[in-house]
C-alpha cells in the first residue's frame, strides 16, 4: 500500500515539475511572441504630412536641440514632420553636403542656417529651382534665393550689448572683442550694430577684433594676445557663445581681474560665470521661440504663398540678477 | 486498470506528451525565426537599394565609356532592377515608427537619382559632346546620398531593434534552457513509464509463474499471488485458485473410491473364505433335495431347495446391485429355513409395496439384517417371536423396516451399530453370522448411495427392535453404473 501511495506521490511530483517546466518554456515563448507582437506592432505606416528638414549647425547642440522642439511642437499642430539633422562636430562642409543630400530627397521644406558660403548659395538656389521653400534660421544666408529669415535680430542683439557696455563703463574706455567667425552673418551684424552704438558714445572705442573660429582655446589665446597688445583694456564682448568662457580662461592667464567680460547665450559655464561674477552679463537668445516661428513661417508661406522676409525672435540679458533656465547657441 | 486499458492510455498519452513538446519547441523556433524576419526583409531591402545603386552608376559609367550597344543593355537593366527595388520599398507601407521621413528620403533620393541618370542620358545624345559630365557627377553625389541614407536607416532601424534583440536573445536561452530540461524529463518520464508497464506485466508473471512451480511440485497450498481482479492477471490468479480447489476436491474424491474399492474387496475375500467349498455344498444339496423327493420327504426337499436357493444366492458376485424384488424373496427363502428350524415360535409379516421393487441395492442388504434378528433379537424366546418385514413407497425412497418384538438392545450397542467408524462391541458373537455383519450392510449402504442417514435403529431393552432403512430411488441409476464401474 505504501509502495503504491509513494508511487502515486512521485507521479504527482514529476507532473509538478514537468508543469513547471512546461510553464517555464512556455513564458519564455510568450514573451518572444510578446515581443515579435511589440516590434511588429510599432510599425508605423508614413501618414503622409509635410516633410520638413531642419540642418542645425550641430546636431547635439543643446540651443539647436531647443529650436528642434520649438519647431517639432509647433509642426505637430499642423500637421507637418520636422526631419531634424546636423554635423557631429561644427563643420560648414558638411552643413553644405546635408543642403545637397536633403534636396535630393526632395523633402517639401528646408530649414537651414546660413553660413555664408557661394556654394552653399548655389544650392539654396537649386532648391527653390525645384520648388522646395528654404528658410533660413538663426543665421541669414544673404544674397541668397532663400525664401526667408527667422531668428534673433542680430544687429539689434549687437546693439543692446553695445548699450550694455556703454551703461556699464559709463562710456568710458577700451574694448575689445572677439567674434565667432569673420564670415556668419549672424556675427557681422552683432558685430555692425554693436559698433553702431560704440560709436555714437565719446570716450569708448573698440580697441580691437579678433575671431575665435567659434572655439573655446582660440578665444583664450585671442584675448591674451589682445590683453598683451592693449593692456588698458577694460571690457571685453564675445559675440559668439563660447567667447565669454575663452575670454575669462585668458583673463586669468594673463592675470588680469579688472576687466569686465560681456558673453552671448546661456551655456552652462557662462551661467556659472555670471554666478561668481567672473562674467557680468550675457545676451540670450529664444532658441525654442526661432523653432516655433520658423513653423509657422513655413505655414503661412504655404497657405497664402508670401511671407515676410525677416521674423526677429526676441533676446533678453542674463546678469546676476536674473539667471534663469534657458540655452545657448554655440 | 487493466493492462490493454493502461496500455492504450499510456502509449498515446506519452507519444502525444512527445509530440506536444517537439511541437512547441517548433513553434517557439518559428517564433523566433519570424522576429528575425520582421527586420531583415527591410533591412536586406534597404542594402540591396543601396548596393543596386551603386551597380547602376557602374554600369551608367561604363556605358559613357564605351558607349556599345552592349553596356546600353547591361545599364538598362541595371536601372530596371532599381525601378523594380524601388516600386517594392513603395509597396512596403509600414515602417519602424522613427524613419518614416527617413524612408520617404529615402525613395525621393532614389527617384532623383534616376531623373538625373535619364538627364545623363538625355545630355550624351543632345548638341554638346560634354555636357553630360555635370549631370554625371551629380548623379555620382546622389547615388552616394542614396548609399549612405541607405546605411543610415539600416543603422537606426538596427539601434531601434537593438533592446527587443537583446530581450528576444535572452527569451532564447532561457527557451532553449527549458526546452532541454523538458525534453531530458520527458525521456526519463518515459522510461519511467515504460518500466512501469513492465513491471505492471512482468511481476504478476513472475508471482503466477512460481505459484505454478510450487503447485507442480506439489504444494496445493501454495498461495496464489495476490493480484487485483481488474488486471487480466487478477482473472489469472483467480483460476489458480480455482485450479487447486478442483484438485484438492478431486484427490479427496479419489482417496474415497480407493477406501471403497478396499473395503469391498476384503469383503469379498471374507465372503469367499466364509464359503468353505461352497459348490460342493450346493452340489450335494441338490442331490439330498432329489433324495427326500425320491423317498417321499417333500417338506426336506423343498427345504432342501430353499437352502440351496440360498446358497446360490449367496455365491453371487457381490459387486452386482440386484433388484428390491431379489432382495425380498431371498430374505423369505431365508425365513423358510429358518422356521424350519423355529416352527411355530416364529410368525414372519410381510406388508410390502410391490409397485416399489424395483430398485436396485447391494447384494445380501436384508438377509444379514433378518440373520441378526434370529441370532440376537429371538433366540432367546420360547413362542410368540413376530418378525415383521414391511416396505413403503414415499417419495422419492422406499423405506424398509424390519422389526420384531425380542430382547431388543442396550442404548451402547445400538450406537456402535449405527457408528460405522468406530471398532464393533466385543458382545457381537463371532460365528453366528454368515460373515456379513448389520455394520456391513450398513457401511455398503452408505458406500453404495455415497451418502450417511440411510440407517435407523429404534430398540430399548425387552421392547424389540426396528431397523429402518432408506433406500433412494432417483439413485438406482447412478448405482448400478458407480458400482459396475468399480469392477
Amino acid at each position: 500500500m505504501s509502495n503504491k501511495r509513494s508511487w502515486t506521490l512521485g507521479l504527482f511530483v514529476i507532473v509538478l515539475v514537468f508543469g513547471y517546466f512546461i510553464v517555464q518554456f512556455l513564458s519564455s515563448t510568450q514573451k518572444i511572441g510578446y515581443l515579435v507582437e511589440q516590434m511588429e506592432q510599432s510599425k508605423a505606416e508614413d501618414t503622409g504630412g509635410k516633410h520638413v528638414v531642419l540642418i542645425a549647425q550641430e546636431v547635439d547642440n543643446p540651443f539647436w536641440r531647443m529650436v528642434e522642439t520649438g519647431a517639432k511642437e509647433a509642426a505637430e499642430q499642423l500637421g507637418m514632420k520636422i526631419d531634424y539633422m546636423g554635423p557631429i562636430r561644427i563643420n560648414p562642409g558638411e552643413q553644405i553636403n546635408l543642403l545637397e543630400k536633403s534636396i535630393a530627397a526632395k523633402p517639401d521644406a528646408i530649414f537651414a542656417q546660413g553660413i555664408n558660403n557661394q556654394r552653399y548659395k548655389l544650392l539654396i538656389s537649386q532648391a527653390i529651382d525645384q520648388g522646395i521653400p528654404v528658410i533660413t534660421v538663426d543665421a541669414d544666408e544673404p544674397m541668397s534665393r532663400r525664401l526667408a529669415y527667422v531668428g534673433t535680430d542680430n544687429w539689434e542683439a549687437g546693439e543692446r550689448m553695445g548699450e550694455l557696455v556703454v551703461k556699464d563703463t559709463g562710456g568710458a574706455g577700451q574694448v575689445g572683442v572677439i567674434i565667432g567667425s569673420e564670415l556668419a552673418d549672424n556675427q557681422q551684424l552683432r558685430l555692425e550694430g554693436f559698433r553702431s552704438v560704440i560709436r555714437s558714445s565719446q570716450g569708448i572705442y573698440i580697441a580691437a577684433v579678433r575671431s575665435s573660429n567659434i572655439s573655446r582655446l582660440q578665444a583664450a589665446q585671442q584675448t591674451e594676445v589682445m590683453m598683451n597688445q592693449y593692456p588698458s583694456i577694460t571690457s571685453i564682448v564675445g559675440l559668439s557663445s563660447l567667447d565669454a568662457i575663452g575670454i575669462v580662461e585668458g583673463l586669468e592667464a594673463t592675470g588680469r581681474t579688472d576687466v569686465s567680460v560681456y558673453g552671448f547665450d546661456d551655456l552652462e559655464e557662462t551661467r556659472q560665470g555670471i554666478a561668481i561674477g567672473a562674467i557680468a552679463a550675457s545676451i540670450v537668445q529664444q532658441p525654442q521661440e526661432i523653432g516655433r516661428q520658423s513653423v509657422l513661417v513655413l505655414s503661412e508661406f504655404f497657405k497664402s504663398g508670401s511671407i515676410p522676409v525677416q521674423s526677429f525672435t526676441k533676446t533678453d540679458i542674463l546678469d546676476k540678477n536674473n539667471l534663469k533656465a534657458s540655452v545657448s547657441s554655440p | 486498470m487493466n493492462i490493454r486499458r493502461m496500455l492504450f492510455i499510456v502509449i498515446p498519452a506519452l507519444f502525444i506528451l512527445n509530440n506536444a513538446v517537439a511541437y512547441f519547441i517548433f513553434d517557439s523556433g518559428r517564433t523566433v525565426q519570424q522576429s528575425y524576419n520582421v527586420m531583415l526583409d527591410r533591412v536586406l531591402l534597404y542594402k540591396q537599394i543601396a548596393e543596386q545603386t551603386q551597380g547602376n552608376l557602374r554600369a551608367l559609367n561604363t556605358y559613357l565609356l564605351d558607349r556599345t550597344e552592349n553596356s546600353r543593355q547591361s545599364y538598362t537593366s541595371q536601372r530596371e532592377e532599381l525601378t523594380h527595388l524601388r516600386e517594392s520599398l513603395s509597396a512596403q507601407r509600414m515602417t519602424i515608427p522613427t524613419t518614416d521621413l527617413t524612408v520617404r528620403s529615402y525613395r525621393n533620393m532614389i527617384d532623383t537619382f534616376i531623373a538625373q541618370e535619364a538627364v545623363v542620358i538625355e545630355a550624351l545624345n543632345g548638341q554638346e559632346p560634354l555636357a553630360y559630365a555635370a549631370y554625371y557627377e551629380e548623379a555620382e553625389r546622389t547615388a552616394a546620398f542614396v548609399s549612405e541614407e541607405g546605411y543610415h536607416l539600416i543603422d537606426v532601424e538596427l539601434s531601434y531593434y537593438q533592446p527587443f534583440y537583446r530581450q528576444i536573445l535572452i527569451q532564447t536561452d532561457m527557451m532553449n534552457d527549458w526546452g532541454v530540461a523538458i525534453l531530458i524529463l520527458n525521456t526519463l518520464i518515459s522510461i519511467a513509464f515504460a518500466y512501469w508497464i513492465s513491471l505492471r506485466i512482468t511481476v504478476p508473471i513472475k508471482q503466477l509463474a512460481s505459484t505454478a512451480r510450487q503447485i507442480s511440485d506439489g504444494n496445493l497450498q501454495a498461495s496464489p499471488p495476490p493480484i487485483s481482479e481488474h488486471n487480466e492477471f487478477g482473472i489469472l490468479s483467480k483460476a489458480f485458485v480455482r485450479m487447486q480447489d478442483n484438485l484438492r476436491q478431486f484427490i479427496m474424491k479419489e482417496k474415497e473410491s480407493l477406501e471403497k474399492d478396499k473395503l469391498v474387496k476384503e469383503l469379498e475375500l471374507e465372503v469367499l473364505q466364509n464359503q468353505i467349498n461352497p459348490h460342493f455344498l450346493f452340489n450335494s444339496l441338490n442331490v439330498i433335495s432329489k433324495l427326500a423327493l425320491i423317498e417321499g420327504a417333500e417338506k426336506t426337499s423343498d427345504l432342501t431347495v430353499s437352502m440351496s436357493n440360498l446358497l446360490r444366492y449367496n455365491l453371487r458376485n457381490l459387486d452386482r446391485p440386484v433388484m428390491l424384488r431379489d432382495e425380498v424373496e431371498h430374505a423369505k427363502e431365508y425365513f423358510t429355513i429358518q422356521q424350519a428350524r423355529f416352527r411355530d415360535r416364529i410368525q414372519f409379516e410381510t406388508d410390502i409395496d410391490e409397485s416399489g421393487l424395483d430398485v436396485y441395492v447391494p447384494v445380501l442388504t436384508l438377509q444379514p439384517i433378518l440373520e441378526n434378528v434370529f441370532v440376537h433379537g429371538i433366540e432367546g424366546m420360547e413362542e410368540g417371536a413376530e418378525i415383521k418385514l414391511a416396505i413403503a413407497r414415499e417419495q422419492d425412497e422406499m423405506r424398509i423396516s424390519i422389526s420384531d418384538n425380542g430382547v431388543g438392545m442396550s442404548e451402547q450397542v445400538r450406537h456402535s451399530l449405527l457408528d460405522l467408524r468406530s471398532e464393533p462391541l466385543h458382545s457381537e458373537r463371532k460365528g453366528q453370522s454368515t460373515g456379513l455383519g448389520t455394520r456391513n450392510v450398513f457401511r455398503r449402504l452408505e458406500l453404495f448411495y455415497g451418502r450417511n442417514n440411510l440407517i435407523d435403529i429404534h430398540s430399548e431393552p425387552g421392547q424389540g427392535t426396528t431397523v429402518l432403512i432408506r433406500i433412494p430411488v432417483a439413485r438406482k441409476e447412478d448405482g448400478d453404473v458407480s458400482l459396475t464401474d468399480r469392477g
